[in-house]
């Protein structure tokens, strides 16, 4: 399965490297462009406008580039896999279902983030290098304000331990992948709007099922379950696999979807 | 098996037989019978409707990666990504365990193709020779072409006709598609023919001579069917004659009598529908 994996991503890469490169190039240039746009450097600093600046651009770009990467899935995943007029038809490479399913996952889910999150955190080194080249002074307020790390990795409730971003991520990208994997357009189409509507919720809402509330009485905090069958820690820990299996299970739902191409 | 694309509507039905290992097969039928998707059922790139297809003992639709590797289909539209000739060897005979780069080279020197120039912009002619080479350098088990001299010039379907003759047939099946039997007559020995969903023949051209005698038309009792010079007749003295494949193919069109002799002789046959 690897040497399958390793002749795939060798084939991807001689086809396709420069729709990636620009893809990605795209990418850092809305960057770009947030952060010059957002991030004024005048001959003065104001520490807190500033850091609100840095961070509110940050915090944008990170739902961009969630955006970027399931855009990215959603254009090139499975791309003429079942397209009979290509002679090189990846149905019918030969190589094992799962390791073009892997190859696919792989290169939408992490090799692409990964490489745009690069792309964007080099870009942001340099600005804030050009910031304080220009200014100083904003060293000490650069230095002490949340890194993109952070932005990326940041939990919020419902998802307490699990990084918020992270997991939209991955949600919308499992849905993609359904939605690539052999399902007509329009259905694909309302699975990824369905998905985000729930990502939405859950940043609004504590959802799915089985929830937890903070209760803050001024002294000590407490975790409170909102429903009476089950204690907050029994709650917390069936939300949590909850959210775990549910992108496993839309991945293996796409798995056998995409055994199921048929040639047109 | 019933073979198609939406399960109430088969392109074809009641497809059942065998195919020999050691022979090429002519695949013939009208526009729109179903040789195409014939073709890419045997693949693994469509699923039986009804039934199931095996091939050496592994199931196509199953699209194992040793069955892959064994077998080659080539489109009767080949497209190319845009890269060279060179490049294209390079990245896909890696999918391909027995690739001979050696042969691959030696078939295009054969097809007489000769450059650097980027597949994609390629003409339809050149496409299908860099394609036929890359197909029978893989060493393939099972090879299925649609329509493989679609765009050939005259020089270039007299190498395809070399190279296929030079191919080592052993332990392999080579099915062609073809409108135009004279490409290719002399190669094959085997033929399939596609009629209103069915196959309303699958035999080899030993299996057919013996039951039906080609030659000249000549009023005799014995004929089945006839196009004014040519006419086929059973086989009662157990003559030999070469297959008029063109002939057999409007006798099984046109002649009852034809269909008649076929199902009533093939029926039973291994190897036969």
């Amino acid at each position: 399965m690897l040497r399958d994996i390793r002749n795939l991503a060798a084939q991807y890469a001689r086809e396709h490297w420069l729709r990636d490169l620009v893809a990605a190039a795209a990418f850092v240039v809305v960057v770009a462009m947030l952060y010059f746009s957002r991030i004024e450097i005048g001959n003065t600093v104001y520490a807190v406008r500033l850091s609100g600046a840095i961070e509110g651009t940050r915090n944008l770009c990170v739902y961009l580039w969630v955006g970027v990467a399931v855009i990215y899935a959603l254009c090139t995943l499975f791309g003429g896999y079942g397209d009979a007029r290509r002679s090189y038809a990846a149905l019918l490479l030969p190589a094992s279902a799962g390791a073009k399913f892997a190859w696919e996952t792989a290169r939408t889910l992490l090799i692409f983030p990964a490489a745009t999150l690069g792309l964007w955190y080099a870009f942001d080194v340099c600005y804030m290098w050009f910031v304080i080249d220009r200014i100083p002074a904003a060293e000490e307020t650069i230095s002490s304000l949340a890194s993109i790390r952070d932005s990326v990795t940041a939990t919020r409730e419902p998802l307490n331990y699990i990084p918020f971003m992270l997991y939209a991520l991955v949600w919308m990208h499992c849905v993609a992948t359904l939605a690539r994997s052999g399902v007509n357009r329009v259905a694909g189409a309302a699975m990824m709007l369905a998905a985000w509507f729930a990502a939405e919720m859950w940043g609004i809402e504590r959802w799915p099922f089985v929830a937890t509330d903070y209760v803050d009485d001024l002294w000590t905090g407490c975790w409170r379950s909102r429903v009476s069958w089950c204690s907050c820690t029994t709650g917390h820990a069936l939300s949590y696999i909850w959210y775990a299996a549910l992108p496993i299970a839309i991945y293996t739902a796409a798995y056998f979807k995409f055994k199921e191409r048929r040639m047109k | 098996m019933d073979a198609g694309y939406v399960r109430r509507r088969p392109v074809l039905r009641g497809v059942d037989g065998s195919l020999r290992a050691g022979n090429v097969y002519g695949l013939l039928g009208a526009n729109g019978s179903g040789k195409t998707t014939l073709l890419k059922t045997l693949a693994g790139g469509l699923f039986p409707l009804r039934g199931e297809v095996e091939a050496s003992g592994r199931v196509p639709s199953l699209r194992s990666r040793d069955f892959l590797a064994d077998t080659v289909y080539m489109p009767d539209e080949v497209t190319f990504p845009s890269m060279s000739a060179r490049a294209f060897e390079r990245v896909y005979s890696r999918f391909r365990p027995r690739f001979s780069h050696d042969d691959f080279r030696e078939y295009l020197r054969t097809l007489d193709f000769d450059g650097d120039t980027r597949l994609d912009r390629l003409s339809t002619g050149n496409r299908k020779k860099v394609f036929i080479a890359y197909a029978l350098a893989g060493n393939p088990s099972l090879v299925l072409m649609d329509e493989p001299t679609n765009g050939l010039d005259i020089e270039s379907k007299k190498a395809f006709r070399r190279l296929l003759a030079g191919f080592d047939m052993t332990d392999r099946v080579v099915v062609v598609s073809t409108h135009q039997v004279a490409d290719l007559e002399n190669l094959l020995t085997a033929a399939i023919v596609v009629r209103e969903g069915a196959v309303a023949l699958n035999a080899l051209f030993d299996d057919i001579t013996a039951r039906f005698a080609f030659g000249n038309a000549g009023g005799e009792d014995e004929t089945l069917y006839a196009d004014g010079l040519r006419a086929i007749r059973l086989n009662r003295g157990g003559e030999y004659t070469d297959v008029d494949v063109e002939l057999l193919y409007h006798a099984i069109h046109e002649s009852e009598a034809v269909r008649e002799a076929i199902a009533a002789y093939f029926s039973g046959k291994e190897g036969v529908c």
